[in-house]
C-alpha cells in the first residue's frame, strides 16, 4: 500500500469525508509532505472504490457545488489495520537496530 | 450519517495547519467561490468553473457523467483555498493522468469483450513471428552458411564484423532475445527487448556510416524496424497471451524459418523456386548471387520473398473474408504482409534487377492498395459502430 492511500484511509476512519477535506486531512498527515491533486484524489478514490476498501457515503449540493463524501468500509478498516501493524513492526524493526549503535529513535 | 461525521469545509480546515486550511470554501464557515481570491482578482466565478471544466472534458463520457461534478467542486475547492482562478500544470497533469488510465482501462475493457476489436491484436504475434522468422533466416544463411563471402558487395574497403561478414548478427541477437522472453511469457523484456530491435536498425546504419562497418541493406534493416515497430504498437497483453498462444507462436515461427530455410537452400543451389525452374540463361547466376554476393543480393532474399508471396496472398484473402467481423485480421496482412513482399525489391545483382523490380511492383501496390481500401470502408465502419456502443463499465 503505498504512502498516500495509507493517508487517505486514515483522514477516512475518523469518518466520511468529501474531496476537499480529505486533501486537506492528507497534506496534514503527512506534515505537508503530500499535498494530493484533485485528478490524483479521485484517481486513487476510484481504485480503493473498485478494491471495496472505501464506499460514496452521500452526496451533497453546497453553494452550487456536488460535494461527494466518502467512507471507509469494513474491509478498508481492516486493510489499514493490517498496514498499520506492518509499519509498527517495521518501526520496532529499525528503532530496536538503532538502540544497538546507541541512537533513540 | 450524521452531520458531526460529516465535516464541512470548515471544520475540516480548522483541524488544518496552515493559512489555506483558514480559506476553506464552500461551506458555512469557509469563504465561497464569491468571496474568494479568484473573485477578489476580478474573475467571475462561472469562468473560473468554465476554465476548470475544460479540464474534465479530457474524460470519458460515461466517467463524467458520473464523476465529473464532484470532481469539479473540489478542484474550485483547492483553487479558491490557494487563491487561484485557473489551473496550475500539475493539476492540469494528474487530471491528464488519471483520464488517460481511464481510457486505456476503457479500451483494454473494450478489446477484451469485443471480436471485432480484439482483432487488431493479431498484428503484434504476427510481427513478433515475422521478425524472428526473417532473423533467424538471415542470420543462419545470410552470416554463417559456409561460402557466404566476407567480401561486402564486393567492396573490400568496407570492414567485415569479426568472423561474420556483417553487423547484422547484433540484431539478429536482440530477435531471438525478443522470440524467447515472448515465449517464456516476460512481457517486460519482451518489450525492452522489441525497443531494442526497433532502434538497433538506426544504429548499424550509424555504425555502417561511421567506420564502414558492413551491414545488411538498408531495406531489410527498415523491415526489420517495421516488425518490431507494429509488435510494441500492439494492443497491451495481446502480444503473450496464455503459456498455450506462446507455444503455438513459438512453433509457428520454427515452421516458417525451417521452411524458408529450406526454399532458399532450393531456390539457390538447385536453380527451382517453388517449383519453377529459374530460367537456364540466369543459371551461371545463381552460385554466384548467394555465395559471391552474398544472402542479402540476389536469389537469397528473393527466394524469402518467393516463399512469403503466397502466404501474405492467403492471410489477405483470409483478412478479406472475415473484414466484416475482424476487421483487424486484414490490417495485420497488410501491415505485415507488405514488408515481406518489400525484401523482394532489394537491389538484386545487376543481371536480375530490371525484371523483378517492375513485376514485384506491380504486384504489390494492388496487393496493398485493395485491402487496405477495403479495410477502410469496412472495417472503419465496424470499428467506429463498436466504439460507439455504450459499454457496461
Amino acid at each position: 500500500m503505498r504512502e498516500p492511500t495509507v493517508y487517505l484511509l486514515t483522514a477516512l476512519s475518523a469518518g466520511s469525508r468529501h474531496g476537499y477535506a480529505l486533501i486537506s486531512e492528507v497534506a496534514d498527515l503527512s506534515g505537508g509532505r503530500v499535498r494530493l491533486r484533485p485528478g490524483t484524489l479521485y484517481g486513487a478514490l476510484d481504485r480503493l472504490v473498485d478494491e471495496g476498501l472505501v464506499a460514496v457515503a452521500r452526496e451533497e449540493v453546497v453553494d452550487g457545488r456536488l460535494r461527494r463524501y466518502y467512507d471507509l468500509t469494513a474491509v478498508g478498516a481492516r486493510a489499514l489495520a493490517e498496514q498499520a501493524a506492518r509499519l509498527r513492526q517495521v518501526a520496532d524493526a529499525a528503532a530496536a537496530a538503532l538502540r544497538v549503535r546507541g541512537v533513540t529513535a | 450519517m450524521t452531520g458531526a461525521d460529516a465535516p464541512t469545509p470548515g471544520s475540516d480546515a480548522a483541524s488544518v495547519a496552515g493559512p489555506d486550511a483558514a480559506q476553506a470554501p464552500g461551506s458555512d464557515a469557509g469563504p465561497t467561490l464569491g468571496s474568494g481570491d479568484a473573485a477578489a482578482a476580478g474573475t467571475p466565478p462561472a469562468v473560473v468553473a468554465w476554465r476548470y471544466r475544460r479540464l474534465l472534458g479530457l474524460y470519458p463520457a460515461h466517467w463524467q457523467a458520473a464523476n465529473a461534478d464532484a470532481l469539479l467542486g473540489v478542484m474550485l475547492d483547492v483553487a479558491d483555498a490557494e487563491g487561484r482562478d485557473r489551473p496550475m500544470a500539475r493539476e492540469g497533469l494528474a487530471v491528464v493522468r488519471h483520464a488517460s488510465g481511464l481510457w486505456a482501462a476503457q479500451v483494454r475493457g473494450r478489446l477484451e469483450r469485443d471480436s471485432a476489436l480484439r482483432s487488431f491484436s493479431v498484428a503484434g504475434p504476427a510481427a513478433l513471428v515475422s521478425g524472428s522468422v526473417l532473423a533467424a533466416l538471415c542470420l543462419v544463411l545470410g552470416e554463417l552458411a559456409p561460402g557466404v563471402p566476407h567480401i561486402w558487395w564486393r567492396d573490400p574497403s568496407v570492414r567485415v564484423f569479426g568472423p561474420l561478414p556483417t553487423s547484422g548478427t547484433l540484431l539478429y541477437a536482440v530477435w531471438g532475445l525478443t522470440l524467447g522472453a515472448a515465449v517464456l511469457g516476460f512481457g517486460r523484456v519482451t518489450r525492452t527487448a522489441l525497443w531494442l530491435a526497433v532502434v538497433t536498425p538506426a544504429l548499424l546504419v550509424a555504425l555502417g556510416a561511421l567506420v564502414w562497418l558492413a551491414r545488411p541493406p538498408l531495406t531489410v534493416l527498415i523491415v526489420f524496424t517495421t516488425f518490431a515497430a507494429v509488435a510494441l504498437t500492439s494492443p497491451p497483453g495481446s502480444l503473450l497471451g496464455s503459456a498455450r498462444r506462446r507455444a503455438g507462436l513459438a512453433g509457428v515461427a520454427v515452421a516458417l524459418a525451417a521452411a524458408g530455410g529450406a526454399t532458399v537452400h532450393d531456390a539457390t543451389t538447385d536453380g527451382v523456386l517453388w517449383g519453377f525452374e529459374v530460367p537456364g540463361d540466369m543459371l551461371p547466376l545463381l552460385a554466384d548471387s548467394y555465395l559471391g554476393s552474398g544472402f542479402y543480393r540476389g536469389l537469397g532474399l528473393q527466394a524469402v520473398a518467393g516463399l512469403a508471396m503466397p502466404v501474405v496472398l492467403a492471410a489477405i484473402a483470409l483478412g478479406v473474408v472475415t473484414v466484416w467481423r475482424r476487421p483487424g485480421w486484414l490490417l495485420a496482412a497488410v501491415v505485415v504482409g507488405e514488408p515481406w513482399l518489400l525484401l523482394a525489391r532489394v537491389m538484386p545483382t545487376p543481371e536480375l534487377s530490371g525484371m523483378s523490380i517492375v513485376r514485384f511492383a506491380a504486384l504489390t501496390v494492388p496487393l496493398v492498395a485493395a485491402p487496405l481500401a477495403t479495410l477502410l470502408l469496412v472495417g472503419g465502419c465496424v470499428t467506429a459502430r463498436t466504439l460507439r456502443r455504450p459499454t457496461s463499465g
